[in-house]
């Protein structure tokens, strides 16, 4: 099974439910946003998408259906930011 | 402006003081409340208040606290990226450190890290170790921002080195003040115990709490005349939590810091109000107290009197060193010695 993980990167916490993500080797920070910052945090501890998406489900009440799109759309956006590496 | 003091304190334990969301923020407050935080480093705690309506601000001034958040937050990510390599860099070479101030605390202390910015990575090593330091950070590319002023003097009398690596400060620091009072404590004692912080999945070594306080006390009452409200915040937090104030007071005693502790305890009382354990209010500030702190609370260039007060302070062995290296520092004629001078004073 396909499994997401973080690259090593600082982070912090901006107002309005947005984090500051800078990986180690790189000099500019990216903002992430929407369901991007709860997906980031989830990877810390889950890697694997059904059970990234039970978590982000036990968080919030939209339908299954709508947090397993907002779960993948976050995790592209977080793999073109190069923040997250897709394993196969 | 009590709405500083306020913020200061938030999550201080205090009874009854006043709390953020009972002061009220007239137009003329509000226009210069910005420049305010940013001098007392205090935009990480207001951008959280906004947030949770404990501040109430014009919209404008929210505005503008959250931008320099972010722009803070983004600065901090690349000081807290050089940290680790700085720290990868050491370890590989043997080298003992504590990450001192910034990120340690804002990964220790406060109650979330985005509450608190820094400028520096601020690094202790031991006076056996600083020409090493030196060493490898200058072969990784660091320069210093001033050269030594004679072979020897960075490990025997220089508060600390302060270098430079793609654009960010790192501060190799041998002692935790300038002056007299970083003369006569025992750097070496603040490697007995330590404390860790995890930054990206890495373990870093840090001072422990009990440690961190003493330090927050030296530069709070060392550092400046009116030092920024954070480092008070720092002082009153760390206070609040588990700290062994026996070893505080040994360690006073041992280093000879009691003014520092009197005047750090005054700062914050003035400041914040009565926040801090009753054990450490009974540090008081004597006329003698008040004397020995006069060289750090002048006004304009204190490298005179902190030079002054640091030759009284040393052993009569090594006072000839000394006042040649910052009477007569190596490679500069008399004209040039001035200015030199004139910019030592933060290493001294």
């Amino acid at each position: 099974m396909t499994t997401y993980v973080r690259v090593p990167a600082v982070e912090r916490a901006l107002v309005g439910e947005r984090v500051l993500v800078l990986r180690l080797d790189q000099d500019t920070p990216i903002e992430l946003a929407g369901s991007a910052p709860t997906v980031w945090s989830v990877l810390e501890d889950a890697s694997e998408l059904p059970e990234i998406i039970q978590v982000v489900a036990s968080i919030y009440t939209d339908t299954p259906e709508v947090i397993a799109a907002g779960v993948e759309e976050a995790l592209r956006h977080l793999i073109d930011a190069n923040l997250v590496v897709e394993q196969p | 402006m009590t709405v500083l003091g306020a913020l200061a304190r938030m999550d201080v334990v205090s009874s009854d003081l006043p709390k953020l969301r009972d002061i009220e923020i007239n137009d003329a407050v509000d226009a210069m409340l910005l420049a305010s935080l940013i001098r007392h480093r205090l935009i990480g705690l207001a951008a959280r208040a906004i947030e949770t309506g404990e501040l109430n601000v014009s919209n404008e001034t929210a505005e503008a606290i959250v931008d320099r958040h972010d722009m803070d937050m983004a600065a901090t990510l690349r000081i807290e990226v050089m940290m680790l390599r700085v720290a990868e860099l050491l370890e590989t070479e043997g080298i003992r450190m504590r990450v001192l101030k910034g990120s340690a605390l804002a990964h220790t202390v406060a109650t979330t890290p985005s509450d608190r910015s820094f400028r520096d990575v601020d690094l202790l090593i031991r006076s056996s170790e600083i020409d090493q330091t030196v060493a490898v950070l200058e072969a990784a590319g660091a320069s210093r921002l001033q050269p030594e002023l004679r072979p020897g003097f960075d490990r025997r009398f220089a508060k600390s080195v302060t270098m430079r690596l793609d654009d960010v400060e790192i501060d190799v620091h041998r002692t935790l003040a300038p002056g007299p009072f970083g003369l006569t404590m025992f750097p070496d004692d603040l490697f007995l115990l330590a404390g860790t912080f995890d930054v990206a999945g890495r373990t870093l070594p840090t001072l422990d709490r009990t440690d961190h306080l003493l330090h927050a006390c030296y530069h709070a009452a060392l550092g400046s005349q009116t030092p920024a409200m954070t480092n008070l915040r720092d002082i009153a937090l760390l206070a609040a939590g588990d700290v062994d104030l026996d070893r505080i007071n040994d360690s006073i005693e041992r280093w000879d810091g009691q003014a520092v502790m009197g005047r750090a305890v005054e700062l914050v009382r003035e400041s914040l109000g009565d926040v801090l354990p009753p054990a450490l209010c009974l540090y008081t500030l004597t006329a003698e107290d008040r004397s020995s702190l006069a060289p750090y609370l002048r006004d304009g260039d204190r490298f005179p009197a902190l030079a002054a007060a640091s030759l009284r302070a040393l052993p009569a062995s090594s006072r000839a060193a000394y006042a040649l290296a910052v009477g007569l520092p190596i490679g500069t004629n008399p004209v040039d010695r001035v200015k030199v001078l004139s910019r030592r004073y933060k290493n001294l």
